[in-house]
């Protein structure tokens, strides 16, 4: 009369979120974001964008292929789009094509399927891809353009086309410029005033166009985190986590000093990787207070590398090394079941 | 609300103790579908199938045979053990088989049960209740009680004579909040016989020996609350008692663990039960089959049950006979079979699916769903974890459902324990919410039923080893007992032995004395070898007759182990025989040089 009908065919949400609508609607998040970088950053970076999430699909189909699995289901998951959008928003506006191959090829191949696919990898994908290419190829990463085209003259379609493929008559050097968090690492003569003062790109907070590019993925986080589909607690910790360090960091008209708490709030890819990045399930904390202990490591780790490491952003290096302490983590925030004293927490101990 | 109308200390709806259900979601209810018609009485089916297994515990044992006439609330089956219910004809009528049936399972397995063809007269036996006196005598409410083969009816099934007997129990908890979608069987109840319930109420709480009751409801039930308020706010001595607390609509908050939390702040320890912390929790639709039992006399034959879903043109609750099937049962509510997608017995989050309209109504159906294809449509295929968490969010046991699946999946005993698996009250909130649509519930049940098979294998194999050992130890007892007698006999024959010599030793002594005198001052390196040779030859002869004896053994021994032992014990005889054999060969070849250099 009708099929066999097995136990576990129970009531299941119509009004839920699928994994792919999840992925859907971060993509969704992220359009303020993307919108706000293509004005300040000019058409780069809207090649930037395409092409790293073109790659992204071509990679996942292709290992999905090799591994044998159904790749149109795996495909539809969104979520290389999503590894393929982060990459393409990261990656400077006038790196060469081969700089966008080698990142997405190494974050869907090596950041993702080594690890045996989605929600197994134990690094967030699209920052290992990046990692990878902050420390081989340091010159195209820091091939930045100043975040608006009223201060300083930007590649046109034919000139940011010619400079990704390399054949042009202009280079991405004539372009390139050092971003706000480059010229704070690199000061060392100069108070705070006078080096506001003595640069146009530094204007305001922090630059205006890298303020607005913060405060659009911002808005965009707020949208995800009303939608439910990433929890507050990462997010949450990684920015306060920065305020705090960079409010006893910053030491008014001292040459040495660092900028401002808002500076690093809204500088560099703060917000991007506050709201879409450290909130990436798969490779953070699973508890609710693993991520808040998470966002709050990655916005310590990302303080303490812009001002005392060697680069001059850190949410990459920042995101990946707490990734590693994810696990450990969840073993020690684990909550306290119903009807137990306290919480099991730590590894698991044999019985004798 | 329009409560105000009775004393609004009556309905409360928070309180200092109260506390929030841990996790949780509100679910689309779909409750107002079956509610719109009162309660209906249903009509007796041409035959009812009445499984012996209807609770927890033991299965009922069949008093009755088949072509017997039984009459309506007549005992049919006993209870079989402390654990068990007593089964009653539904209606009057002939027993025509006691067979395997399909019985309410989601194995859709045959079970052993008692069929009845009713004869439509509806004819009661005699029922004996118990009157206002005796109502308080606690041994005779537990007899009733008993008696009426009342189990719980909230959907478990515990046997409600054993869970009364619990002691030192300080309140009796009330379960009313009837959390999952679609059932409505005791809202309804309620609002038809909320006077029932109470007195019913006051009954347990007679025979539990508590002063303290709270009843527990979701707000999402306003009709069943103000009849419960209106019977409670009618006695002054019942307001004393009875505390009616509103909470809100939030699945699981009807879990017995959950509600108690709700309700009292408490919780209840892990893999204890409520009486633990001094509580109980019982259903409402129990609390009316003890009034029945107690004040009439009349046994758990008949409950309310809702009859809903998408595939019915209107869903009803309907008062219907234990032993009904499905296909009459759904007959009351307009049952359309070609929208039938799916049917499922008790709520969609924790009932199950069945695939026969064959299929009894038991005493623990609260609900049976004839859903259709867009109510249930088929799941999408499971894909990764991707360790979203929402699993976690909404757990109300505070788990963390995505690690129990990880090790659910490789069966690491070892971290499921650590992950408390024993804690999931199997709510089926975390495959409601997966995003992965991966069936969460059904792997920790599999794994639960996994662990607790190694366990009882692990008690087994303990046991035979022990058993193993005892024998192991009872052998080298007896070895021990054999060796010892042994020895006392080689003593008794050394001292015999030593007695037979003595006589005509003494006299060659007397004789030999002087002789001896003589040769010892000759023979001062050579001592005498004649006493040891004798010893040696009675030893030679004890190890030969024992050889005997362990080769006779041999003959009537099969285990090998044994078998080993005695060859042993053989060979060890045999090389004692030859070593002593030996040293009176040497003395006596050493003596002859001896003598002939004399």
């Amino acid at each position: 009369m009708w099929k066999n009908i097995f136990i576990q065919d129970k009531l299941h949400s119509s009004n839920k979120l699928s994994v792919q609508q999840i992925m859907f609607f971060v993509l969704l998040a992220a359009v303020p974001g993307v919108i706000t970088q293509f004005i300040c950053f000019g058409w780069g970076a809207f090649i930037q964008l395409v092409w790293c999430m073109l790659l992204a699909i071509a990679f996942e189909a292709f290992i999905l292929k090799l591994r044998n699995y159904k790749y149109t289901d795996y495909l539809a998951d969104n979520s290389a789009l999503v590894t393929g959008m982060l990459l393409g928003v990261a990656i400077p506006p006038l790196a060469p094509w081969w700089f966008g191959l080698v990142g997405v090829g190494f974050a869907i191949v090596f950041g993702k399927h080594i690890y045996g696919g989605i929600g197994k990898n134990i690094f967030n994908p699209a920052m290992l891809g990046y990692a990878l290419l902050l420390v081989s190829f340091p010159k195209q990463a820091a091939t930045w353009l100043p975040a608006s085209s009223t201060l300083l003259p930007q590649p046109s379609l034919t000139e940011a086309w010619g400079i990704f493929w390399g054949y042009a008559a202009v280079t991405a050097d004539s372009f390139a410029h050092a971003t706000p968090l480059d010229i704070i690492k690199n000061n060392n003569t100069l108070t705070l005033n006078e080096l506001w003062k003595s640069s146009q790109i530094l204007d305001g907070i922090g630059g205006k166009g890298w303020v607005l590019v913060n405060i659009s993925y911002a808005i965009g986080g707020l949208f995800l985190l009303y939608k439910k589909i990433i929890k507050w607690q990462a997010p949450l910790g990684m920015l306060l986590a920065i305020f705090i360090m960079a409010f006893f960091g910053w030491q008014g008209n001292n040459t040495s000093s660092a900028a401002s708490p808002m500076f690093y709030l809204f500088d560099g890819a703060t917000m991007l990787g506050a709201f879409f990045i450290i909130t990436d399930p798969t490779s953070g904390a699973t508890s609710n207070l693993g991520r808040l202990i998470f966002g709050i490591g990655v916005g310590v780790l990302v303080y303490v590398i812009r001002v005392f490491g060697g680069y001059p952003d850190a949410v990459a290096f920042a995101t990946l090394l707490m990734n590693l302490t994810a696990p450990l983590l969840d073993y020690y925030t684990s909550p306290r079941a119903y009807g137990h004293k306290k919480a099991d927490k730590g590894l698991p101990r044999t019985k004798s | 609300m329009s409560n105000q109308t009775f004393n609004p200390e009556i309905i409360a709806t928070s309180s200092s103790s109260q506390s929030r259900l841990v996790g949780g979601l509100h679910l689309p209810e779909h409750k107002a579908i079956s509610t719109t018609r009162p309660v209906l009485t249903a009509k007796i089916a041409d035959e009812l199938v009445l499984p012996l297994t209807q609770h927890i515990g033991k299965q009922a044992k069949p008093v009755v045979n088949v072509g017997d006439q039984v009459l309506k609330g007549q005992c049919i089956a006993e209870q079989d053990s402390e654990i068990s219910a007593r089964l009653h004809a539904p209606t009057s009528g002939i027993i025509t088989a006691i067979e395997p049936r399909i019985i309410s399972h989601p194995s859709g397995l045959l079970a052993m049960c008692i069929v009845i063809t009713p004869d439509h007269q509806d004819q009661w036996t005699q029922l004996q209740g118990l009157s206002t006196t005796e109502q308080h005598n606690i041994k005779l409410l537990h007899q009733k009680i008993s008696q009426a083969g009342i189990v719980g009816l909230g959907g478990a099934g515990f046997p409600t004579a054993a869970k009364i007997k619990a002691t030192k129990l300080t309140t009796l908890i009330i379960n009313a909040a009837e959390c999952e979608p679609y059932i409505t069987a005791d809202d309804m109840l309620l609002r038809t016989y909320a006077h029932e319930v109470v007195s019913g109420i006051v009954l347990l709480m007679r025979a539990i020996e508590v002063q303290n009751c709270i009843i527990g409801i979701e707000d999402n039930k306003p009709e069943a609350i103000q009849a419960l308020a209106k019977v409670i706010a009618s006695d002054t001595k019942l307001q004393n008692k009875i505390k009616l607390q509103v909470i809100a609509a939030i699945y699981p908050s009807g879990g017995e663990k959950q509600l108690i939390k709700i309700l009292t702040g408490k919780e209840v320890p892990s893999a204890k039960i409520p009486a633990e912390i001094g509580m109980v929790v019982h259903n409402v639709a129990t609390a009316q089959a003890i009034y029945k039992a107690v004040t009439y006399g009349e046994p758990l034959i008949s409950r309310i049950t809702t009859i809903t879903g998408g595939a019915l043109e209107s869903p009803v609750n309907i008062e219907v006979l234990i032993g009904t099937k499905l296909k009459d049962a759904l007959s009351h509510a307009g049952f359309i079979p070609d929208k039938l997608a799916k049917l499922m017995i008790g709520g969609p989050m924790m009932g199950f699916a069945v695939n026969s309209l064959d299929v009894p109504l038991i005493k623990t159906s609260n609900c049976v769903i004839a859903g259709t294809i867009t109510e249930f449509p088929p799941k999408p295929e499971a894909q990764d974890c991707i360790r979203c968490g929402d699993c976690a969010d909404v757990c109300p046991a505070s788990l963390l459902p995505q690690k129990l699946l990880e090790n659910a999946i490789i069966q690491n005993e070892l971290k499921l324990d650590k992950y408390n698996l024993f804690d999931c009250i199997e709510c089926g909130l975390c495959t409601y919410v997966c995003p992965s649509n991966i069936p969460l519930v059904n792997y920790y049940k599999r794994s639960k039923q996994e662990i607790r098979k190694n366990r009882q294998q692990k008690i087994k194999s303990e046991l035979s080893k022990q058993r193993f050992e005892k024998r192991l130890q009872r052998l080298q007892q007896a070895k021990q007992q054999r060796e010892l007698k042994r020895k006392q006999m080689v003593a008794k024959r050394q001292q015999a032995s030593a007695k037979d010599d003595n006589n005509e030793i003494q006299a060659a002594l007397a004789r030999v004395q002087a002789k001896k005198q003589q040769a010892v001052a000759k023979e001062k390196e050579a001592p005498s070898k004649n006493s040891t040779a004798v010893q040696n030859k009675i030893r030679i002869d004890l190890a030969k007759k024992q050889l005997k004896t362990e080769i006779a053994k041999l003959a009537n021994v099969s285990n090998k182990h044994d078998i080993a032992t005695i060859q042993k014990n053989i060979t060890m005889l045999q090389q004692q025989i030859d070593s002593l054999e030996n040293s009176i060969i040497s003395n006596e070849t050493l003596k002859k040089p001896l003598a002939e250099n004399n």
